[in-house]
């Protein structure tokens, strides 16, 4: 049998989520039945983002999760939304959020391809491997 | 630490930060989903190109770079530039936007780098003004002017017979341990000594790092180093590395050939390159096609060799010229890369182990070789004494076979032996001297008017040597004159062959 790609095994199950007469649950355990046949298991989250990223083309719906070093107020909640929207052309989006206070400063967005990385310890980071690095041990040596 | 760098450490810095501002948005990112043998499978990055290079978020927090070689539906598979040992499996991949560049410009003269321009020789970081494009389209027809201008390697038997002209492609191949490195060495050496102005880049791909050690002190020593650039792989290094470095030599020659400037680049060697890229090519599952190389192994280095040219006027009249060295095992040219090479190279230096043995050294075999191009560009004094040179070598070599027959042959028949037995001694040449062109003249007149057919075979070498000190010596205005490559006229010839007569006289047997 010819491998099916995860790509187009996202837009079926997508297209399957959006048919009213299938059920959402039948459409999971199918999908979770041809990933054991297949023994994809081990791809399965692989197959959601792809999914993730097949739903937002298709119906239009976006989700992101946004990590941040302090909460995120309402003004900057709606700011992000915007401009995903602006960016991604998505009509509605769901936003995780979640505290880590490693990044310092700033927020990380992650769509399931996507990412928005403003946080001050990966500029920091960046700044390290630039000048602060010598050939040697860019080179990890 | 003075006030210059610290304002030039100070304003680097703003300028990354400035660059970090820019670069915020909404980026593609991928997952590593296996990794090994310095090949990632990365999942996403749906819109990466070819060659375009990625950034993998290392385990020590540090990206580590690869370039994509494979662009499937639903995963990339990407080389990966640095250690492997450091990318695990889940960690993110990011587009940089770019294909793999090298620095290049004049700041690179002297240094010896690795094939992404990094120092290796610890002589401080390099800061070149400009970076060169590691996969670049070859000029065009119209951009090109044929061949037309010698470039003197300086060894004898190479400049008479198998003349190489700026922005040829001349191979060279043979046998390990027959003298390949050493011609190019030589080559290289002599750029210096007859200051041509070419600038030599020494591309070691996969060479032991002593030898890269002995071969960089020995052109520091022969006061080379300051026009030359040596792009060092070691066969530790990543397959990546080996496969990246003939481009990045000719990134870095292409600066010089596109400002109106001659260079030579010498690939040492391609065979270890196409094992490079073979490995890369299997491990990136590609379908293995003859001794394993994948299907693209001859456009691997046909696009690679086809970027040394000699540009047109308009152009700058600027030079690449190649010469790729290629080891055969036990004498056999009929393998694949060495066929492949050959066809796209414009003529070839064949080195056999036979002749290397018997002291011939360079261990060129005249049959086998031959310049396809070059000739247009030899100078005129060379080619007044090289023209019957070929011919007389190649009755010699027929004839060479009835030499234990010697006391049955006719006179004439003995006068060919003699004099390519002569002839042959003439064209030894030790290491690291090159000769300039009035040493050339010099050496080949007498020869081929027969001169030396009474000196003894033992003796000829120093009867070459007491004519070139001679000559020096008594006649150096007259030498210097021939030196610029001018058809030598009678009086000069005379001069040559009357001074070649009393020398040959006092070591006849």
């Amino acid at each position: 049998m010819r491998k099916v790609s995860r790509r187009r095994l996202a837009q079926v199950v997508v297209s399957l989520l959006s048919d009213k007469k299938v059920s959402k649950s039948h459409v999971l355990q199918m999908l979770a039945a041809y990933l054991i046949v297949h023994k994809q298991q081990k791809h399965a989250d692989l197959v959601l983002l792809d999914i993730a990223r097949e739903y937002a083309t298709q119906q239009g719906h976006l989700y992101a999760d946004v990590a941040s070093a302090f909460p995120l107020d309402a003004a900057a909640r709606t700011e992000l939304s915007a401009y995903l929207q602006q960016q991604t052309g998505a009509r509605t989006i769901e936003l995780n959020e979640a505290i880590n206070t490693s990044l310092l400063a700033g927020v990380i967005v992650r769509t399931s391809d996507e990412q928005l990385d403003t946080s001050a310890a990966t500029k920091l980071n960046r700044l390290t491997t630039a000048h602060l690095t010598t050939p040697r041990e860019a080179r990890g040596e | 630490m003075t006030d210059v760098s610290v304002k030039e450490l100070s304003s680097e810095i703003q300028a990354t930060i400035e660059q970090l501002k820019s670069e915020q948005g909404l980026e593609q990112i991928g997952i590593v989903t296996r990794i090994g043998d310095g090949v990632a499978w990365v999942y996403g990055l749906t819109q990466a190109g070819f060659n375009e290079v990625i950034t993998i978020e290392g385990t020590d927090g540090k990206p580590i770079e690869a370039f994509a070689l494979n662009l499937m539906e639903d995963e990339i598979g990407a080389v990966l530039l640095g250690d492997d040992s450091k990318v695990a499996a889940g960690a993110r991949a990011h587009r940089s936007g770019k294909v793999v560049e090298v620095p290049v410009g004049p700041e690179l003269l002297g240094r010896v780098v690795d094939p992404l321009g990094r120092p290796l020789d610890g002589a401080g970081p390099i800061k070149t003004k400009q970076n060169g494009l590691i996969e670049r389209a070859a000029p065009g027809v119209m951009d090109r002017k044929s061949v037309h201008e010698p470039l003197m390697t300086g060894l004898l038997s190479i400049d008479t017979m198998i003349p190489i002209g700026r922005g040829q492609r001349e191979l060279i191949i043979g046998d390990r341990q027959t003298g390949k490195t050493a011609i190019a060495l030589d080559t290289m050496i002599n750029q210096g000594r007859q200051k041509t102005g070419v600038v030599n880049i020494y591309v070691a791909v996969g060479q032991k790092l002593s030898k890269i050690a002995r071969l960089v002190e020995r052109l520091k020593r022969e006061g080379v180093m300051e026009q030359t650039i040596v792009i060092a792989t070691s066969p530790a290094d990543p397959a990546s590395l080996l496969y990246l470095a003939p481009y990045a030599g000719t990134a870095m020659g292409e600066y010089f050939r596109d400002n109106k400037q001659h260079a030579l680049i010498i690939y040492d060697d391609l065979s270890k390159h196409a094992a490079a890229y073979r490995q890369m090519s299997l491990l990136l599952r590609r379908p293995p096609g003859r001794e394993a190389y994948p299907g693209d192994v001859f456009y691997l280095h046909s696009r690679l060799l086809e970027r040394s040219a000699k540009l047109n006027d308009k152009l700058g009249a600027g030079s690449l010229t190649a010469l790729p060295i290629i080891e055969t095992q036990a004498g056999d040219i009929s393998a694949y890369i060495p066929t492949n090479v050959i066809s796209i190279t414009d003529g070839q230096i064949f080195l056999e182990t036979n002749l290397f043995y018997q002291g011939i050294r360079p261990a060129i075999s005249v049959g086998l070789s031959v310049s396809r191009v070059g000739s247009s560009a030899q100078t005129k004094a060379v080619k007044s004494v090289s023209g019957s040179l070929r011919l007389d070598l190649a009755q010699f070599r027929e004839l060479a076979a009835f030499t234990q027959f010697s006391t049955d042959l006719d006179a004439e028949t003995k006068k060919r032996i003699s004099r390519g037995q002569r002839l042959t001694e003439l064209l030894k040449q030790p290491q690291y001297s090159p000769m300039s062109i009035w040493e050339q003249v010099a050496t080949l007149l007498p020869a081929i008017e027969g001169v030396f057919d009474d000196v003894p075979m033992d003796k000829i070498a120093a009867t070459q040597q007491a004519l070139l000190a001679t000559l020096w010596s008594e006649h150096k205005t007259k030498m210097k004159d021939l030196s610029k490559g001018d058809k030598p006229d009678d009086a000069t010839k005379d001069l040559i062959l009357s001074e070649a007569k009393k020398i040959a006289k006092g070591y006849a047997a």
